[in-house]
């Protein structure tokens, strides 16, 4: 059966885009991921800033409750990942990892962003063998050991500032010779006698077998490289967009993201729709990405008026959505 | 806290799936990976 909307993603904007897509009688399908259901948030601890919640709200518990209103709705949220997007033609194809095909006549994307990776040789072999994204999530098993922290913005900070709870010394690699954090993070970490700073430096090696021993540091003004013994590296230097299906149908701009018409969620394929951090590299906040996932499913709902029969997912008469194609 | 198992088993990153034969472990599987994956995996080592 032909659907009249596919959200692919699972985050603020995903979710929202179901609230709204759902409220407004289309039914979706909101295909969340098999292991990334709920998006970033779902790996944070306290929410502060996400209007509504003056206590604030654990991050994992946001997400619960916005399923929950995408469902209460008629929301149908499907926890497998999208490995395949046929978008170009009126009819959309969104292929999940089970093998399952689904069609559907307007497609949200809302498919957020990953963690930066360094980019080097061992990198991935020995991720989750000391190298890691997520201070949260593994610190504590590097109680009384050496640790690296990568990059100078305010994650980074924020990640080595935790990371002194356990580690019995945390060293903040950073190619500049200042932070990018904002003041106050900053100042706490210069403050905070477990922190010491690698500046002009970058990672060019990580060694170690079944675990990270130590990685190879370069100074970034004389060229010099020197060992820099650790047992755990975390990796704090950006995101990037998830857009990596999306090539060579949507529009991308130089790094990746998608790029939307003005300030609606249109691409450039009729019929396909995009919000959240998949398209925003300014703001990345949750409720700028609900923002934007509600601002798709009304434009999603806008689109599908157009072509008539919303609501009833019947098929649509071809010369119709080719017309609309055309504009 | 009884850190001890998960230091001796080497688990340094979380979610971990350790399989062990005979009380030493033979493979593990970090991070979280999709149902597929771990079926193929739980299925591939017991043939």
């Amino acid at each position: 059966m032909q659907r009249d909307v596919v959200i692919v993603g699972s985050g603020p904007a995903g979710y929202a885009a179901g609230i709204y897509a759902a409220r407004a009688g289309l039914s979706p399908l909101i295909v969340a991921g098999s292991v990334t259901a709920g998006g970033a948030l779902v790996n944070t601890t306290e929410v502060e800033n996400f209007p509504g919640f003056p206590d604030g709200i654990q991050g994992p518990e946001l997400m619960d409750k916005l399923r929950a209103q995408a469902e209460k709705f008629g929301a149908e949220v499907l926890l497998d990942d999208v490995t395949a997007l046929d978008l170009t033609g009126p009819t959309k194809r969104v292929t999940t990892g089970s093998g399952e095909v689904f069609t559907a006549r307007a497609v949200v994307l809302a498919t957020g962003s990953a963690y930066r990776e360094l980019g080097l040789a061992d990198e991935k072999r020995l991720s989750g063998r000391g190298v890691s994204w997520c201070a949260t999530c593994d610190g504590f098993f590097f109680r009384g050991q050496e640790v690296v922290v990568v990059g100078g913005g305010d994650s980074a900070v924020e990640e080595a500032t935790f990371l002194t709870r356990f580690a019995s010394k945390v060293t903040l690699v950073h190619r500049r010779d200042a932070l990018r954090a904002s003041k106050i993070m900053a100042d706490r970490a210069a403050a905070n006698p477990r922190i010491a700073f690698a500046w002009n430096s970058e990672v060019v090696a990580i060694h170690g077998e079944d675990k990270v021993t130590g990685l190879t540091l370069r100074d970034t003004v004389t060229g010099a490289t020197r060992e820099h013994p650790a047992t755990g590296v975390f990796v704090a230097v950006g995101h990037v967009p998830r857009s990596e299906l999306l090539t060579g149908q949507v529009d991308l701009d130089e790094n990746g993201y998608v790029r939307v018409q003005g300030r609606t969620t249109l691409t450039n394929l009729p019929g396909v729709f995009a919000c959240g951090d998949v398209v925003d590299h300014t703001y990345r906040q949750a409720i700028t990405a609900a923002g934007s996932g509600a601002a798709a499913a009304l434009d999603a709902q806008h689109h599908l008026t157009g072509l008539g029969d919303v609501g009833t997912a019947g098929p649509v008469a071809p010369g119709v959505a080719h017309q609309l194609q055309e504009v | 806290m009884p850190t001890t198992t998960v230091t001796d088993a080497g688990v340094v990153s979380i979610p971990t799936l350790s399989s062990s034969v005979g009380g030493a472990p033979v493979k593990s599987l970090i991070g979280a990976k999709p149902r597929q994956l771990i079926a193929a995996e739980i299925d591939d080592l017991l043939t």
